[in-house]
């Protein structure tokens, strides 16, 4: 892959993680009890499902249950 | 296309989405390596999995050891690769086991579609997200409305940049 075709995917991860961090709910992830709370806001950060569930040790499905109703947004880019 | 490897974000995606089912127009059959399963908790997506499995559409991939040391050094070559976004473990087992067998591999998360354009030991393996997915189903403006209800179904966004290249123009939303 070329360097510009490269840079121009980082650039739509960080507009991913842009539009994740305005989407969410964070009243909603606020009101979470850990880890749930840590795990969605790491959701906001990395748009990683899996990894923000290993780390939170909050199951994969119920995690994605959760952002649903947190308002973040899985940015396909 | 017959069979294609799976990782669970995209599974569970398809399996929230109302026409769900339209992911066997274009593959038979779908694997899902074994290392994935243990993180579908929840009875529904379980009992959908369950039913998938016994209809001969989904197959549960065993661990095999050569996929593993194959996962390893793509695991260690994405991650250690300056501007490559991370990869997670399952993703570099199922883009391994895709690899080694010919197969496309499915995948919402960016990282195995970046690295198979980018490395050249990953060179000609082919990664869909359900984007293009939803391409390959749809025309027209049954695309434009598939694209509407997977995004209402299953909270999953799809890039301005992706969806201009697909000539998706959707309908400005709020007021």
């Amino acid at each position: 892959m070329m360097t510009e075709q490269l840079d121009g995917y980082l650039q739509r991860l960080e507009e991913a993680r842009e539009l994740r961090r305005r989407s969410a709910d964070w009243a909603y992830i606020e009101s979470r009890p850990e880890p749930l709370r840590t795990a969605l806001k790491l959701l906001v950060e990395t748009g990683d499902l899996w990894y923000s569930s290993k780390l939170s040790g909050v199951p994969l499905d119920e995690l994605n249950e959760e952002r649903k109703r947190a308002r973040i947004p899985l940015v396909v880019v | 296309m017959s069979l294609a490897v799976a990782d669970t974000c995209l599974l569970i995606n398809w399996l929230s989405f109302r026409r769900w089912e339209d992911i066997f127009r274009l593959f038979r059959r779908i694997l899902l390596p074994s290392i994935m399963v243990p993180e579908l908790r929840s009875q529904r997506i379980r009992g959908r999995v369950e039913e998938l499995v016994y209809r001969g559409r989904l197959a549960i991939l065993p661990r095999a050891d050569y996929v593993d040391r194959e996962a390893l050094r793509i695991f260690n070559l994405v991650n250690s690769t300056p501007g490559l976004p991370r990869i997670d473990e399952p993703e570099a087992y199922g883009l391994a086991y895709a690899a080694l067998h010919g197969l496309p591999f499915l995948t919402d998360n960016a990282s195995p579609k970046v690295a198979a354009r980018s490395l050249s030991s990953l060179k000609g393996v082919v990664v869909y997200d359900s984007l293009d997915l939803l391409v390959m189903l749809y025309r027209g403006s049954g695309l434009r409305t598939a694209v509407e209800e997977f995004m209402s179904d299953t909270s999953v966004v799809f890039s301005r940049e992706r969806l201009r290249e697909a000539g998706v123009e959707l309908e400005p939303r709020g007021g």
